[in-house]
C-alpha cells in the first residue's frame, strides 16, 4: 500500500502567490502545496507557527523546546506563534496552566487556519522566513527530530532581512 | 504594528487574534508560574482488577490481575502482567441424569505400590478408593469416587484448581507509521501448562486514519492429568495410563481500523486458528444408555478430533456522541468441528459528569452444536469415532446483562465496578430422548454472576 | 372500514443468519473493506478525520484497548463456557499524533 504524503515538506526557494480567502493556492509547489499567511507585521522576523492541541501528547513535549528556542533566538528576530485547534477552549487553557508557553497563542477552534496550511499531523511546525514565505513544514514532534528542526531554523535565521 | 488582513481572508475571529499576536501581546495562555516545569504525560500505567465469578450451583472463582505498561522512550513500550486464579466448585461430568444413583471415579493421587492408604475422603464429598493397578505397575492410583443422586444433573463436586499466568510484551515504533510488537505468555495449573509467543506489526496510512495490523501467535500446551490421560471411548475406571499429551496452536489475525469520521472508529478483523493435538477433556465422560429404558449402562471417556481449524470475523465500532460513547460489535465464528456462532455486543457509556460514568451492557450469543456432540450414545449402535457430551459444544444461546460504574479519581486514575449476569439456555429435552431421559433435563440452564473491581492509575 | 394495518412479524435472530439479511450484511462488510483499503492507499479523503480533528479519537473511552484486563477476562470467561474464541485485533485509532 502506498503511504499517503511525505511527512516533511520542504520548499527550496521562495514561493510567492497571493492567498485569497481560505481557498488554497492554485500554484503547486515543487513538492507540495502551502499557503502564505500574510504576516507583514512580522516581515524581517523568522516565524515558527506551531499547531497544537490539549489532547496531543507530543505537543506537551514540544512546548519546553519551543520555549527554549524563543529564549535563545529572540535576539535574532525570531518569534513562535502557537495555534490551538481545540474545540473546547477550557481544555486548551488547562493545558497551558500545566505546560506554560512563552509565546502568543492563537485560537483556531474551527480549524480554518489548520486547513489553510494543510496541516498533515499533530503537532505541526511551519517555519516562515524573513520575507514571509513558508520554507519548512513538518508534522509530528520527537526528540530525534529536534536537531533537524533547529538546523532548519538556523538556516533561516542566517538569512538577512530584506 | 497592525496586521494587514487583506491577504488573509480568515474569519474575523482569527484575524483579530492574529492582530493581537502581531502586536506582541502574550495571549491569556501565558502562565505566571514559569518556574514550574511542564507536566509530563505519565510514562507508566498500572491496570489492576479483581474478578469474583460465581456460576449458580457450579464453579466459583476469584482472580486478581495486574498489568503494567511502561513507556521506555517515545518509541518503545514495555508491558507485563501477572494473574492468579482459584477455582472451586462443581463441573458437569458429561453423563446424563438417571432415576437411579450413579458412581463416578476420577484419579485423585498416584502413590508407590504398597504404600498404606490413610486418606478416605477427597474434596467435594467423594470417597477415596484404591484402583487395582495394572500388572507390572510400580504405582497405584487413588481415585475419588462420587455418588450422583438420582434425578440430578451429574456434577463432579470436587473440582478445584489454581492457576498462575504471566505475560511480557514489547512494542516498538520503527517509523512514524510502522510499529512492531512481540510477547510471550505462560500459564500453569496443576494438570495443565500453556506457553505462547506472539509477533505483530501495524502500519498507519492516510494521516493515521487507517491502520492495518497483523499478528501471529504460537501456543504449545501440555496436559498432564493425575495418573495420566484416559484412553478415549473406554469405560470409566479411574486408572489412567495414557501419556502426557500436547496441543499446538497457531493463530493469525489481520485487521483494519478506520477512523470513519471525527466521531466513529471502526475495526474489521479476521482471524484464523489451527489447533493440533490433544483436545479432549480428560475428566469428561459420555453415557451409553439402554435403547429402551434410557438408563446409562456404560460411561465412556470422550474423544474429540486432534485437528481443529477456526475462523472468525469481528466488526467493532465506537461512536462518540455529544458526551457519551456507544460501542457495538458483531462477531461471526465458524470451525471445522461444525460449530458456528454469532455474537452481538453493545455498550453505552453514559458520561453522567466529567468524572463518572455508567455503562450498561448487553451481549447476545448463539451457537450451533459440534458435529460430534451427542447428549448420549445408545447401546447397540456403533460407537462413533468422535463423541463428546460437553455442553460447551452443544447448540445454545446466551445473554449477558451488565452494568459498570466508573469514577475518575484524578486525571490519570480511575476506579470501576462492573456487575454482570450471564444466562445460557440449551435444549434440555431434545427430540427423540429415550425412556427415562424424556423426564430428565439434559441441559440445565447455566447462570453466572460476575463482579469485576478495577483500579487504573498512572505515574 | 377496511383494516389497512400490516401485520408486523418480527424476524427471529436465526433469520439474520440466512438469506437476504446475510447478503446485505456481506455487502456492507465488503463496502467497508473496500472503502478502508482505498482510503488506506491514499486514494480518498472521504473517510477519516482531519489531523486537527482527532480530539474525540484521543479520549480514553475511544481507545480500542481502553480496558484491556476487562476485555481479557471477558474472553477468558466466555471461552470457558462457549465453543468460540477470540478474534479481535488491538491497533489503530487514537489521537493520530506523530
Amino acid at each position: 500500500m502506498r503511504i499517503a504524503g511525505p511527512k516533511v515538506i520542504q520548499h527550496r526557494g521562495p514561493i510567492a502567490w497571493s492567498f485569497c480567502g481560505l481557498c488554497v493556492g492554485l500554484f503547486l509547489g515543487p513538492i507540495a502545496q502551502a499557503v502564505d499567511l500574510d504576516l507583514s507585521a512580522y516581515r524581517g522576523k523568522v516565524v515558527y507557527v506551531d499547531f497544537w492541541a490539549s489532547w496531543c501528547g507530543p505537543c506537551r513535549q514540544s512546548f519546553p523546546w519551543l520555549d527554549d528556542l524563543v529564549h535563545e533566538y529572540m535576539s535574532q528576530n525570531f518569534v513562535v506563534i502557537g495555534v490551538n485547534v481545540d474545540k473546547d477552549r477550557d481544555k486548551a487553557e488547562r493545558f497551558l496552566s500545566d505546560t506554560p508557553a512563552d509565546f502568543p497563542i492563537l485560537y483556531d477552534p474551527k480549524g480554518e487556519l489548520a486547513a489553510a496550511y494543510k496541516v498533515a499531523g499533530m503537532p505541526s511546525g511551519i517555519l516562515i522566513d524573513r520575507t514571509g514565505h513558508v520554507r519548512f513544514q513538518h508534522a509530528g514532534f520527537s526528540e530525534k527530530q529536534k536537531g533537524l528542526y533547529e538546523e532548519q531554523l538556523q538556516t533561516l535565521l542566517a538569512e538577512k532581512s530584506p | 504594528m497592525q496586521l494587514k488582513p487583506k491577504a488573509l481572508r480568515a474569519s474575523p475571529g482569527v484575524r483579530r487574534a492574529l492582530a493581537a499576536a502581531a502586536a506582541g501581546l502574550l495571549a491569556s495562555g501565558h502562565a505566571a508560574a514559569q518556574d514550574e516545569g511542564p507536566v509530563d504525560a505519565p510514562a507508566t500505567t498500572v491496570d489492576s482488577a479483581l474478578l469474583v465469578y460465581h456460576e449458580v450451583n457450579r464453579v466459583q472463582a476469584i482472580e486478581p490481575e495486574v498489568n503494567v505498561s511502561h513507556k521506555i522512550d517515545e518509541d518503545s513500550t514495555l508491558n507485563f502482567g501477572i494473574t492468579a486464579d482459584s477455582l472451586t466448585g462443581a463441573t458437569p461430568l458429561g453423563a446424563v441424569p438417571s432415576t437411579l444413583p450413579q458412581t463416578y471415579v476420577r484419579p485423585y493421587r498416584v502413590i508407590p505400590l504398597g504404600t498404606p492408604v490413610t486418606v478416605t475422603t477427597a474434596s467435594g464429598g467423594s470417597t477415596v478408593v484404591l484402583v487395582p493397578p495394572p500388572t507390572g505397575a510400580k504405582t497405584q492410583t487413588l481415585a475419588a469416587s462420587t455418588i450422583v443422586p438420582p434425578n440430578t444433573y451429574p456434577l463432579d463436586h470436587g473440582f478445584y484448581d489454581r492457576r498462575i499466568a504471566g505475560h511480557l510484551g514489547w512494542e516498538q515504533a520503527l517509523t512514524q507509521n510502522f510499529k512492531i510488537n512481540g510477547g510471550i505468555a505462560y500459564s500453569k495449573e496443576h494438570d495443565y501448562r500453556s506457553q505462547s509467543a506472539n509477533l505483530g506489526v501495524s502500519q498507519d496510512f492516510n494521516g493515521h486514519n487507517t491502520t492495518l495490523s497483523a499478528a501471529v501467535n504460537y501456543e504449545s500446551d501440555l496436559s498432564f492429568p493425575i495418573g495420566g490421560t484416559p484412553t478415549p471411548l473406554t469405560q470409566m475406571n479411574g486408572n489412567w495410563k495414557g501419556p502426557d499429551t500436547t496441543l499446538h496452536e497457531i493463530d493469525a489475525v489481520v485487521g483494519i481500523t478506520q477512523v470513519m469520521n471525527r466521531r466513529w472508529l471502526a475495526t474489521l478483523s479476521y482471524s484464523y486458528s489451527d489447533e493440533h493435538g490433544y483436545q479432549n477433556d480428560p475428566y469428561r465422560i459420555i453415557s451409553v444408555v439402554d435403547p429402551v429404558s434410557g438408563q446409562p449402562n456404560e460411561q465412556l471417556y470422550e474423544n474429540r478430533p486432534t485437528l481443529r481449524r477456526k475462523q472468525s470475523l469481528f466488526f467493532d465500532n465506537k461512536i462518540h456522541l455529544a458526551r457519551d460513547v456507544i460501542s457495538a460489535s458483531v462477531r461471526g465464528f465458524k470451525d471445522d468441528w461444525g460449530v458456528k456462532s454469532l455474537t452481538a455486543d453493545v455498550r453505552y457509556r453514559w458520561q453522567m459528569g466529567p468524572d463518572y460514568y455508567l455503562e450498561p451492557h448487553v451481549r447476545y450469543y448463539t451457537q450451533s452444536a459440534a458435529d460430534f456432540f451427542h447428549y448420549y450414545l445408545v447401546s447397540g449402535e456403533a460407537t462413533p469415532q468422535y463423541a463428546s457430551a460437553d455442553t460447551r459444544l452443544a447448540k445454545f444461546h446466551a445473554q449477558t446483562y451488565g452494568m459498570k460504574l466508573g469514577v475518575a479519581i484524578s486525571e490519570t486514575s480511575e476506579v470501576n465496578l462492573r456487575v454482570e449476569y450471564y444466562d445460557q439456555h440449551g435444549n434440555g429435552s431434545p427430540v427423540g430422548a429415550i425412556g427415562q431421559l424424556q423426564q430428565q433435563n439434559l441441559f440445565p440452564d447455566l447462570k453466572a454472576y460476575t463482579l469485576l473491581l478495577g483500579y487504573t492509575f498512572a505515574f | 372500514m377496511k383494516n389497512n394495518c400490516r401485520r408486523y412479524s418480527p424476524k427471529r435472530a436465526r433469520d439474520y443468519l440466512t438469506g437476504s439479511a446475510r447478503r446485505s450484511t456481506a455487502r456492507l462488510l465488503s463496502a467497508f473493506i473496500l472503502g478502508a483499503a482505498v482510503c488506506g492507499s491514499g486514494g480518498c479523503t472521504v473517510l477519516g478525520a482531519k489531523p486537527w480533528e482527532h480530539d474525540l479519537m484521543a479520549e480514553h473511552a475511544m481507545q480500542v484497548d481502553a480496558y484491556p484486563i476487562e476485555a481479557g477476562m471477558d474472553d477468558h470467561i466466555y471461552f470457558s463456557k462457549e465453543a468460540s474464541s477470540g478474534g479481535r485485533s488491538f491497533a489503530g485509532g487514537g489521537c493520530g499524533c506523530n
